[in-house]
């Protein structure tokens, strides 16, 4: 049997890596949309 | 004329916790992660458990032949983001609904991520078995072809800043990507290739073992989970983002 531990461990890592980094642009970007309606609807309301 | 959302996008209309409380003025933020993100994650560790302990290696690859787990299921996952974005596009330019714009937009950016994975974990595999990471054959490179497609689309979006004017171009553009699908799948049969052929989507039976068989369908459905999860969150930043547009909108207009 072929030695291709390291490739399969590359891609398990590299992709997993990839779905995670994804997911926390995600609650990063949403993070501050809320921050910013936050911030919008309290100057509104101060108004 | 557009259909636009009116109101505020409640964030349980896109599944999540209810994010504001009645009362005076009192919020609550909603929660970042929810529970669909946490049901994937669950499902894609069992997934790579199942893989990586309780299946068996194949006897001339070796363990590079278990990146076959994570590559179909990613590839396959691409071809349902984007076949959505197909019909949301569609439906979008027939009934000017804007929920389906975001929905297009949600799906490209999800199945922009499934193509990227496939586009690494491919020549990850493909060096040692090929002995080269990368080769321009018909499949390698109409995949490479449909990642700048929709990473066009995603620049396009970015660039237009009239709503109705960013939905229908991107519309055209992700219905004209999608069609790239079905060629894709079929160049291995029309060209000479180094791709291997389908050895599970194919006309006759999957020439897989059933132990091998049956985890590729369990990684395939854990990361379906994975992609109605992300689609999912973001589509609810879409609402939200809109939602922010229009407030800016009401302000300025105020002032």
């Amino acid at each position: 049997m072929a030695q291709t531990a390291g490739y399969y461990h590359a891609a398990y890592i590299v992709a997993g890596t990839l779905y995670v980094l994804y997911t926390l642009s995600l609650v990063i970007r949403r993070r501050r949309v809320l921050q910013r309606l936050d911030a919008l609807e309290r100057s509104g309301t101060e108004r | 004329m557009t259909t636009p959302i009116t109101g505020r996008p409640s964030t349980s209309s896109a599944g999540g916790a209810d994010a504001n409380t009645a009362g005076d003025g009192a919020r609550s933020r909603p929660a970042l992660i929810d529970g669909w993100i946490v049901a994937a994650a669950l499902a894609v560790i069992a997934a790579y458990v199942r893989i990586i302990w309780f299946t068996p290696p194949e006897a001339t690859q070796g363990l590079a032949q278990k990146i076959y787990y994570l590559h179909l299921p990613a590839a396959l996952n691409a071809y349902l983001a984007f076949g959505v974005v197909f019909v949301t596009s569609i439906v979008y330019l027939w009934l000017h609904e804007e929920r389906a714009d975001l929905v297009a937009e949600s799906s490209a950016e999800v199945g922009l991520l499934f193509t990227t994975v496939v586009l690494i974990t491919g020549p990850i595999w493909a060096k040692p078995i090929w002995g080269t990471w990368w080769t321009w054959d018909a499949r390698l490179t109409l995949t490479l072809f449909l990642w700048f497609i929709y990473a066009g689309y995603l620049l396009l979006r970015g660039a237009i800043v009239e709503p109705s004017l960013r939905a229908r171009y991107s519309a055209v553009l992700g219905i004209l990507g999608a069609l790239l699908i079905p060629f894709i799948h079929m160049s291995v049969y029309l060209f000479r290739t180094l791709h291997p052929m389908p050895i599970v989507l194919k006309p006759d039976r999957p020439s897989l073992p059933p132990e091998m068989l049956h985890t590729l369908i369990f990684s395939f459905l854990a990361f379906v989970l994975v992609y109605l999860a992300l689609v999912r969150a973001r589509y609810r930043l879409s609402l939200e983002r809109v939602r922010l547009a229009a407030l800016e909108g009401s302000l300025e207009g105020g002032r």
